[in-house]
């Protein structure tokens, strides 16, 4: 099953290659889900998710002729869409127009089952978090990146890659104890 | 003790935050595609529109450029305005004359006594000397301006008796070849500079006649334009424009060892081409009185597509079977059949566009026709970088332009 996928997904990329816009088509449709899915981890909202899965989808397409076929598809896609994420993060810094939200209130939602959230309560709970603490959080925790990586990724130093990091997580455990009344004493 | 229970609490919620990420999937949203695909020609056409503008930019710079150009060489001129007319007449420089006339004493004694210069010495229009000078005078300009002395009717007589003393006159004749040969010699290098220094910019219009090919089939191209050469550096310029294309392109798919092609694509595309290629003059070399020059050209095309017309047709044989009864029973007939099915698809303006779609590929050969006026006779290739228009299509296109700039 496995293997009739990666000869499917091979076949998409030799016409996307071709530049055959039903292969486009198909590969965009199969691997959007994925691709928002992560693209939402560093998005502000689900419309600028979409712009960066767009923006990703622009560059695959383009670039496709380097993909490595003995790697899988989702990993380079997963590379594209947070590279793209970052871009578009830099972009926002340069232009001035990054709205930090470091101190909102929180609604207590009386949730106290931990093990059954969901992917859209973490994206609402990472919202509570400064776009650069939520970026570094997810490359570093998600992605696994070191701190080197992401300072130079990011154009910060590494000591304030480790604050961002260390502070992102208290913070998310207060939210966490508010949001869902989970607290060991 | 209690910080370990925090960072094992911040440890756990990682996890979960972790996990919960890395294993979640959204589903696909209808439509993301069709906005993908608009938003995409958005772009295309955006980066399209700002390609447009540099070239007309460039073009109204160039242009400004001209015009400043050509007001700057009027100011220049307006102190010699008067002379501008005679210079029609004589184009030799006013020392000129005045050496000429100071070396010759003979000459310059005459002058004054005819009043040659009565007017200032640019001013010559019409001169009456007296014979024994007429010759002298007459050889040493008639290589400058032949139309210059208009003779007397009355002289006449004088002219006959010049030839006479023809013999006398050969000493001053001596005398003024010297004169001659620097007059010639400082002439020749006033034209050289002229014919040397080319405008910065150039503008001109062009038509070429050429041919689409794809791998299976050619057809014909016929495009025209303006175009603007500006001067970057003595040998290397700046060359963009902006150009209407027709062209059909051809395209057959065959069935390996099929006896008919199992489709044929017709387009006819009419598109606007913005090229923008450096070129490079790697020779030039005076022919006769003019400075011809060779040049190699290259860059890149931008295509906007105005119209785009498909046509699809289909081949394929079909069996017929008939039967038709007769005595002994049914005798069956097989007849094959080509069948044709054509197709026609029209695409809206501006549906398509391509940024950077073609590499330009140009050997040229420039001949001045005047001072200020040039040919340019350019074989040129145009290679696709991505496929072309709306239905990505990949064709070469080769040809002749025939440009003249001014």
């Amino acid at each position: 099953m496995v293997k009739q996928e990666e000869q499917d997904i091979t076949v998409i990329i030799q016409g996307c290659i071709r530049q055959n816009e039903r292969s486009r088509e198909v590969l965009y449709r199969n691997f959007f889900g994925y691709a928002m899915s992560v693209a939402l981890l560093y998005a502000k909202e689900k419309n600028e998710a979409v712009e960066i899965v767009d923006d990703s989808f622009i560059k695959i397409f383009h670039e496709i002729k380097r993909y490595d076929t003995s790697k899988p598809f989702k990993i380079w896609l997963r590379k594209i869409v947070i590279n793209t994420a970052i871009d578009k993060y830099r972009k926002e810094l340069k232009r001035g127009t990054m709205v930090d939200v470091q101190e909102l209130t929180l609604q207590d939602s009386h949730q106290d089952i931990v093990g059954s959230i969901t992917f859209k309560e973490i994206i609402n709970l990472l919202k509570y978090l400064p776009q650069l603490h939520k970026t570094v959080f997810c490359l570093y925790e998600i992605e696994g990146y070191s701190h080197e990586e992401i300072s130079k990724e990011l154009k910060i130093p590494e000591s304030s890659s480790r604050v961002y990091l260390s502070r992102s997580k208290k913070r998310l455990q207060e939210i966490f104890k508010l949001h869902f009344n989970t607290s060991r004493k | 003790m209690k910080k370990e229970i925090m960072e094992t609490e911040e440890n756990e919620i990682v996890e979960i935050i972790k996990k919960t990420a890395l294993e979640h999937e959204e589903s696909y949203v209808e439509g993301a595609w069709e906005n993908f695909v608009l938003k995409q020609r958005r772009r295309r056409r955006t980066l399209f529109l700002r390609i447009s503008s540099g070239a007309a930019a460039c073009l109204i710079f160039g242009l400004a450029l001209l015009l400043i150009n050509s007001e700057q060489s009027i100011v220049q001129n307006k102190s010699r305005s008067i002379v501008v007319e005679n210079e029609k007449k004589l184009p030799v420089a006013p020392t000129i004359k005045q050496n000429f006339l100071i070396r010759n004493p003979a000459i310059s004694e005459e002058a004054k006594k005819t009043d040659i210069f009565a007017n200032g010495h640019n001013s010559i229009e019409v001169i009456t000397i007296k014979h024994d000078t007429l010759n002298i005078i007459r050889d040493s300009l008639q290589s400058q301006s032949p139309k210059l002395i208009t003779e007397n009717k009355e002289s006449t007589k004088e002219k006959e008796v010049a030839s006479e003393n023809a013999s006398a006159n050969k000493k001053e004749r001596n005398d003024t070849e010297y004169v001659d040969k620097n007059i010639l010699e400082q002439r020749s290098a006033q034209n050289q500079n002229i014919r040397e220094k080319r405008k910065k910019v150039l503008i001109g219009l062009n038509l070429s006649p050429g041919i689409n090919s794809t791998s299976t089939a050619s057809s014909f191209n016929l495009s025209g334009g303006v175009n603007l050469e500006i001067k970057l550096l003595p040998k290397l310029s700046l060359t963009t424009g902006l150009q209407i294309e027709h062209q059909t392109i051809e395209s057959n798919n065959s069935i390996e060892g099929g006896a008919i092609p199992a489709n044929r694509l017709i387009a006819e595309l009419t598109n606007l081409d913005i090229p923008v290629n450096i070129t490079w003059r790697f020779l030039s070399k005076m022919s006769g009185e003019n400075r011809e020059s060779f040049y190699f050209s290259a860059g890149v095309s931008s295509l906007a597509y105005l119209g785009e017309r498909y046509t699809h047709t289909m081949y394929k044989q079909e069996l017929s079977e008939s039967v038709t009864m007769i005595a002994t029973g049914t005798q069956k007939t097989y007849k094959l059949n080509n069948v044709s099915t054509t197709s026609e698809r029209k695409e809206e303006p501006f549906n398509a566009f391509d940024v950077a779609g073609r590499i330009n590929l140009m050997f040229g050969f420039e001949r001045p026709l005047s001072s200020h006026l040039y040919l340019q006779i350019e074989p040129y290739i145009k290679i696709p970088i991505s496929g072309l228009a709306s239905e990505n299509l990949r064709y070469t296109t080769s040809g002749i332009t025939c440009k003249i700039s001014f």
